[in-house]
């Protein structure tokens, strides 16, 4: 392994700093889409401090719906959001556009199907990382959550890969990250948050929306400002 | 038609043949379900849509609170006792937390599914019960934004910890209240169904006793008497009209005389 300069690392360092910040946001939206909020994380963000000035106006705005809302919330706001959060991803009909099914198959089959060609190929994705779906998860592994946590999972793995120095690995798992967001999460979430903010009734879930819009919308933008300037990876 | 024929449990000759499904065979309905439906198979008219169940929702909730409040009454008949107890408790503004007490120990002798939190959101709801803070002022009125901190130089969004809610009955609360009257509905009881008097008296002077008294006790106590053959009555209906009329209540896993019904007792018994 080549020495890497100082200055060199002291860029991985911050890199590494960058990636598992965005490891963190990815998982904090995937655990908001993956069932809903309970006690224990209800408190955790009611403590969370979101920042107000990010340079997305989508993500600010989302961040003001959710800290406003927590601002508001008392005994029933558990209830609220639990029937926000079936009204918004199951819907109460049984027509195939009575909610924002969160599943990339419904967004890209032509009838709104589950457990099409989009889930088939996240699932050949995630197994190419040795990743596989929780036995306990009975839903289609093309569900956001799912998506959105591949993400966390690549950009922590990239973290580790930059503070061992490995550099071509980190590019690789850059690399993923982009054509990942491009291809999958990130081509169809901006179609399931229209249609959160149409069912939603709560701030909360409207901010999910806005969140989640933006925060993909710059972390594609950062993929590839780093991978505009990092050196071609060594074959 | 003989005894013998009668007991004769021989197949017939054709039992062979006989199909069961013969009736059941396919339909077309079935070949057509939309597979893309799922489990269920029905018309998609048979289902309300989504935006008519938002119009119906809607439009509940634009009418009067007076028939919201009777809506909700008449909806959620095993819980009258509480949420009028709720609305008389709160005739003075009461803390968020002592009012969940009160439901929790309210609900301790009767098992609800719905949570404190929910009964309160559905009187709200209503329009029975109004949220104040501690001044008296509307807590609607509380602009509950969250603060604006700086750290190193970035600003951060935190949510604030908004102040205690204090439940307040509202003017058309006190008119359902003051409608609620629950010593004329067990005079009106005793009046119309003259031919059972004797039972509800039995009733409340069981429910009287110091440890009251229990449905089988209640059954073992008028079961046999005449009045009940025809039509038939069980003795459980009258504990729960007594029930409803607030003269006996469920506590400690008996039925126990109220002061309503303990009075009522004392005319009966004076008027004999």
């Amino acid at each position: 392994m080549t020495t890497i300069a100082p200055e060199e690392q002291a860029f991985f360092d911050d890199l590494a700093n960058l990636c598992e910040q965005r490891a963190a946001t990815y998982e904090l939206l995937s655990r908001l889409y993956r069932k809903e909020v309970d006690e224990e994380l209800l408190e955790t963000l009611s403590a969370l401090r979101f920042p107000a000035a990010t340079g997305n106006t989508q993500s600010d705005r989302g961040h003001r719906f959710i800290a406003s809302y927590l601002s508001q919330q008392w005994d029933n706001t558990l209830t609220e959001l639990a029937v926000d959060y079936v009204r918004v991803f199951v819907g109460n009909t049984n027509e195939l556009d009575g909610a924002a099914f969160p599943f990339e198959s419904v967004y890209t089959s032509e009838k709104r199907l589950l457990m099409q060609q989009a889930r088939d190929e996240v699932l050949a994705i995630y197994r190419a990382f040795g990743i596989d779906k929780d036995p306990s998860w009975r839903e289609g592994e093309d569900h956001i959550a799912l998506e959105l946590e591949f993400m966390g999972t690549l950009c922590r793995r990239t973290a580790d890969a930059l503070r061992q120095g490995d550099e071509e690995a980190a590019f690789n798992l850059l690399e993923t990250q982009r054509n990942f967001l491009g291809d999958h999460v990130g081509a169809w979430a901006p179609l399931l948050t229209v249609d959160m903010r149409h069912f939603a009734k709560t701030d909360f879930y409207r901010g999910l929306a806005c969140m989640t819009d933006g925060f993909l919308e710059s972390d594609g933008e950062l993929l590839a400002d780093v991978l505009t300037e990092a050196p071609e990876a060594v074959d | 038609m003989t005894t013998d024929d009668f007991f004769d449990l021989s197949l017939e000759e054709d039992y062979g043949t006989f199909d069961p499904l013969a009736d059941f065979g396919p339909s077309e309905d079935d070949l057509d379900a939309p597979i893309e439906s799922g489990v269920i198979r029905a018309e998609p008219k048979e289902f309300p849509s989504a935006e008519a169940l938002a119009q119906t929702s809607e439009s509940l909730a634009a009418q009067p609170a007076a028939m919201r409040i009777a809506t909700l009454l008449d909806n959620m008949q095993p819980s009258r006792k509480l949420l009028f107890a709720l609305m008389d408790r709160c005739t003075a503004p009461q803390a968020n937390e002592d009012v969940t007490a009160f439901i929790a120990e309210f609900q301790r002798h009767a098992k609800s599914v719905f949570t404190p939190d929910l009964i309160l959101h559905h009187l709200h709801r209503a329009g029975a019960l109004e949220r104040l803070c501690e001044d008296g002022s509307s807590y609607e009125s509380l602009n509950l934004e969250p603060s604006v901190v700086v750290e190193d130089g970035v600003e951060y969004l935190a949510p604030v910890t908004p102040p205690e809610i204090y439940w307040h009955t509202t003017a058309d609360g006190q008119a359902a209240l003051a409608g609620n009257r629950p010593a004329d509905r067990l005079a009106w009881q005793l009046e119309s169904e003259p031919q059972y008097r004797h039972l509800f008296r039995a009733v409340l002077e069981a429910a009287a006793a110091e440890d009251g008294t229990s449905e089988k006790e209640v059954a073992a106590l008028i079961g046999d008497d005449p009045a009940l053959e025809k039509p038939r009555m069980y003795p459980q209906r009258f504990i729960g009209k007594l029930n409803e009329c607030d003269a006996v209540k469920w506590e400690g896993k008996r039925w126990r005389i109220t002061d309503l019904g303990r009075a009522v007792l004392a005319e009966m018994n004076s008027g004999e």
